[in-house]
């Protein structure tokens, strides 16, 4: 047999054994993958023993963060104890203004950025082991009692239509629809809402904009001095159209614009903030004014703080 | 050229009929729990009306009105019901239901539909073992049928009565004749008769000609047939003066029906279409057929392939123009259902992700495949005509021929056809359905399913695969006999077993696994991709509705239509005096699958219900798929008694 030949033997030798070996490798991953799987998986009792532990140390201004979002197996046991409680994905990415002390129960290895949060300032002071769950709980530092939620006081706020400087007001709030209606239109409302968006199950605000409309919500004597915080999203089949536009958030002040929250055709849940040190006095009439050149397809949600 | 031995007849015979039993077993087995699909509802009401014709037909024929069948109403009657889709897949599961349901009452209502589905997967099981085992031999061919079958998804979709384990037989078979039609007059006539067989199963079958085209001219045909074509000047003079006439007339008559008589022109298409099949038939069927061997693969795939195609579809014998106008239409300008991929829904209008069958394969293949399968695509190409045109090896050489063939019967004939014609009929078996959907203008809604024609393909490189490592190392080890044979069953085992672990944590919502690259099923919602599809997790909450739902209440459907809500009560899985809602905001219950469309169904649902949690969920690994939700706000409504004070 000549050199090369057996050269080439050799190396497919080598090659043959090194696919061996990746096969057996590949294999006892894709084993150990799948029995930790099946470790993590909590039981339905799992999670409502969670939501037990969590109730037995509530006070009034925790906040609970279920991690993963999508693991809502457990939420009737968080909902009946009347937790204040949210799923979502990066609890460290949220705003967490109203929470003096935070929970976190989290599985599946799924809370990523506990060190960042950490990091914050957040303060770690219980952490326990229940099955595949983890209940940790956190002191917040960014907590103030003077936070002014607009989606909880939605019902209070002030909502109109203006087109050519003529006010078109929406009903009143109607408790029974959670809404503001301002047409015959089905869509066209301001009113609560609960979507998946920006990882993590939200109560936000349907704001959809109207073309050649103004879409006005109006908080009146809101105490505050220091920024308000906005949040926008499209939902995700208004971000699909490829041809949407900008919807803006337009912020006045008593009257006078401070800034202007843009959401572009996109997914996700995005942060606005604006400084409201530069203005006088410490209660305001704080007003959003959202529009849009078209409104075809803008499932446009809002919701925010002051403080 | 070494080529491999025909095995004994008795015993090929055997393990298909092996194979057959055990992938029955396998299949029947785990029907249970698998929900009846958005689909599939739609296909039990058709595939009724479709074989009710036949029955028809044989009816009103034994009653002395052989024609009233063809008469137009009896047509549309028949055949109006989703007629945006080809005929013959339902044809075949409403003749599977009266066999194995009315007639023999051996399966439920449900099962005895996709029963046709497992006939659909027998053809191709055998036909996927011939070829393998003339490449490589039965152990190997049980291999590859193994693996192909254990595939999550691929396994998923033999259980249910839908198109697409039919198209990837007909797609198999008609490659598999074509092949051998190269070769031979009657499988080429076969192959057309197939092709028409796709053309009316499903519409991925539109490209098999492109598939044809490619082989065609990969092959030693390639230079005859431009000879051919430019004798055909010589042919018209030395050709016979009847056939002459023939063929003018053949040619002038559907032209004079166009011009002259449109509303004769379906028939005179019809007839001549019927002649020329008459020939064709005659001339490749006769001990010596006159027409040469290299353009015998052309004819049956243009004409045979058509008529066949008519043949199966009655509804488009009245009416053609308009009828065929709107299904070509149709498919020329699908709609696109919404799906969710990577993190954006995506719907009309086009282009579409192009790397949506690449991103899809790799997250839904496990990743033991796609290794085995990337490595045996290297070795298929580092073996082939290419590389050794780049100089990277002697193709010709024998360590360097992967696939092998029985001996040609005529030994006189010039080869057409070689073990590299077979690694390129691989390769653009995997390639063509591929690039079907990643052509941007392909709506991409129906996830895996639309290139699953190439999975037998991605079957067969993997077994190349392992047949090439079994070979190299057992030449070192000096390995024989027995000592190869356990070798190759252990690294089988090995190649498999994260196929079936993966069937194991899934089932029955197999549809929604996800491989270990991705992070399992669970790792969906944060991929951004769709965690269930087309109701087919909705098995899962019937027990709790039946338990829960008020007497002669309704629930809402937000994915599951009616055919497929009858099919579960019919099968006993639902109360019957439980009734379908059209009306979300008035019903008691919603069940409702997990598709982020519009204005996120679930928790809209759960805002207007003013319901806090859902009731229950059918789930994977603790991750929700289809859940209930109870109509809170009604449910108070009808017993003040439980609202507060307030709201009294």
């Amino acid at each position: 047999m000549d050199e090369n030949k057996v050269n080439m033997q050799n190396k497919s030798t080598i090659s043959a054994i090194l696919l061996v070996l990746a096969i057996v490798a590949i294999l006892i991953w894709t084993i150990l993958f799948y029995k930790k799987l099946d470790n993590q998986v909590p039981e339905l009792n799992t999670w409502i023993e969670a939501a037990k532990l969590v109730k037995t140390e509530y006070k009034p201004g925790d906040k609970v963060a279920i991690v993963p979002f999508w693991a809502t197996m457990g939420e009737k046991a968080f909902a009946e104890s009347r937790l204040d409680y949210m799923y979502l994905r990066f609890v460290a990415e949220e705003d967490w203004p109203t929470a003096k002390r935070l929970w976190v129960v989290s599985g599946y290895d799924r809370f990523l950025d506990r060190d960042k949060l950490i990091e914050a300032g957040n303060k770690p002071d219980f952490n326990k082991q229940i099955g595949p769950l983890t209940v940790e709980r956190f002191v917040m530092n960014d907590f103030s009692s003077k936070v002014f939620d607009l989606h909880e006081n939605l019902p209070d706020a002030e909502v109109f239509y203006q087109r050519d400087k003529k006010k078109t007001p929406c009903q009143g709030w109607i408790r029974k629809d959670s809404r503001f209606t301002c047409s015959n239109a089905d869509w066209q409302n301001v009113g609560w809402m609960t979507q998946e968006i920006g990882d993590a199950v939200r109560k936000t605000i349907w704001s959809h904009p109207v073309t050649n409309t103004e879409v006005h919500i109006k908080y009146r004597n809101v105490g505050a001095d220091k920024k308000v915080v906005l949040f926008t999203g499209l939902t995700l089949y208004g971000a699909a159209d490829d041809t949407g536009l900008p919807v803006h958030v337009d912020i006045k002040v008593d009257g006078k614009k401070i800034g202007r929250a843009t959401q572009e055709n996109k997914t996700g849940w995005h942060r606005h903030e604006f400084s409201l040190k530069k203005v006088a006095g410490n209660l305001h009439d704080i007003e959003f004014v959202v529009t849009t050149e078209r409104d075809g397809r803008r499932h446009f949600s809002f919701n925010g703080y002051v403080k | 050229m070494e080529y491999s031995k025909f095995p004994k007849k008795k015993i090929l015979a055997l393990v298909i009929f092996g194979l057959l039993t055990a992938h029955f077993i396998w299949i029947a087995s785990t029907w249970e729990g698998m929900g009846y699909t958005k689909d599939e509802g739609y296909y039990f009401t058709a595939s009724k009306t479709n074989f009710g014709w036949y029955k028809h037909l044989v009816t009103s024929t034994l009653e002395g009105k052989p024609f009233e069948a063809f008469s137009e109403k009896s047509i549309n009657r028949y055949w109006r019901d989703n007629h945006e889709h080809p005929p013959f897949c339902k044809t075949v599961q409403g003749l599977s239901h009266d066999v194995f349901h009315n007639w023999l009452p051996l399966l439920n209502y449900g099962n005895s539909h996709r029963m046709a589905t497992w006939l659909w997967s027998a053809l191709l099981l055998i036909f996927l073992t011939l070829l393998v085992t003339e490449w490589m031999g039965m152990k190997y061919a049980v291999f590859t049928i193994v693996l192909l079958f254990t595939l999550p998804r691929v396994f998923f979709h033999t259980h249910i009565n839908t198109f697409d384990i039919p198209v990837v037989a007909m797609w198999f078979m008609t490659a598999y004749a074509f092949r051998k039609g190269m070769e031979s007059h009657r499988w080429s006539w076969l192959a057309g008769a197939l092709l028409g067989v796709g053309l009316a199963t499903k519409n991925n079958s539109y490209f098999l000609p492109f598939l044809f085209f490619f082989l065609y001219f990969y092959s030693n045909y390639r230079k005859e047939f431009c000879r051919s074509v430019k004798d055909i000047p010589y042919g018209f003079r030395t050709a016979r003066k009847w056939v002459l006439v023939l063929g003018l007339v053949l040619i002038i008559a559907p032209i004079a029906a166009l011009i002259f008589f449109f509303e004769k022109l379906a028939m005179v298409i019809f007839l001549d279409l019927l002649l020329i099949n008459i020939l064709i038939f005659y001339h490749y069927f006769r001990r010596n057929p006159v027409i040469p061997r290299h353009l015998a693969p052309v004819f049956p795939a243009v004409f045979t392939s058509v008529f066949s195609f008519i043949l199966l579809w009655p509804w488009i014998w009245t009416d053609t123009w308009p009828r065929l106008g709107e299904y070509f239409n149709r498919h020329i300008n699908p709609p696109a259902w919404e799906t969710y991929y990577l993190h954006n829904i995506v719907v009309n209008p086009p282009p579409f992700d192009w790397h949506y069958p690449f991103v899809m394969s790799w997250y839904t293949v496990p990743a033991m495949i796609i290794f085995v399968f990337l490595t045996g695509f290297v070795i298929l190409l580092s073996k082939g005509r290419l590389a050794d045109k780049v100089g990277l090896c002697n193709s010709s050489a024998e360590e360097n021929q992967l696939l092998k063939r029985y001996e040609p019967r005529r030994q006189d004939l010039p080869i057409v056809t070689d073990g590299k014609w077979d690694q390129f009929f691989i390769i653009m078996n995997i390639v063509i359905p591929y690039l079907i959907i990643a052509n941007p203008k392909t709506p991409i809604y129906g996830g895996t399913k639309h290139y699953m024609t190439a999975m037998p393909y991605v079957a067969i490189v993997c077994t190349i695969c392992l047949k090439w490592i079994v070979d190299r190392l057992s030449l070192s080890l000096n390995l024989k006999g027995i000592q190869k044979t356990v070798m190759g069953f252990v690294l089988a085992v090995a190649i498999i077993v994260p196929g079936l672990l993966g069937i194991k944590h899934t089932h029955p919502y197999t549809l929604s696994y996800y491989n270990e690259i991705m992070g399992g099923s669970i790792a969906a919602p944060e991929v951004g991709m769709q965690r269930t599809f087309w109701a087919q997790s909705t098995t899962g909450i019937l027990e709790h509705l039946n338990k829960v739902v008020p007497k002669n209440g309704s629930v809402f459907w937000n994915n599951t239509p009616w055919n497929s809500f009858m099919a579960y009560q019919k099968d006993g899985l639902l109360r019957k005096d439980i009734r379908q809602s059209r009306n979300d905001r008035s019903a008691d219950f919603a069940v409702m699958n997990h598709w982020k469309f519009y204005t996120d169904g679930i928790y809209r649902i759960r805002d207007i219900y003013e319901a806090k949690w859902s009731e229950t969920a059918s789930h994977i690994d603790g991750m929700p798929l289809t859940e209930i939700i109870q109509n809170v706000k009604k449910h108070r409504l009808a017993h003040p008694e439980l609202l507060d004070p307030s709201e009294r």
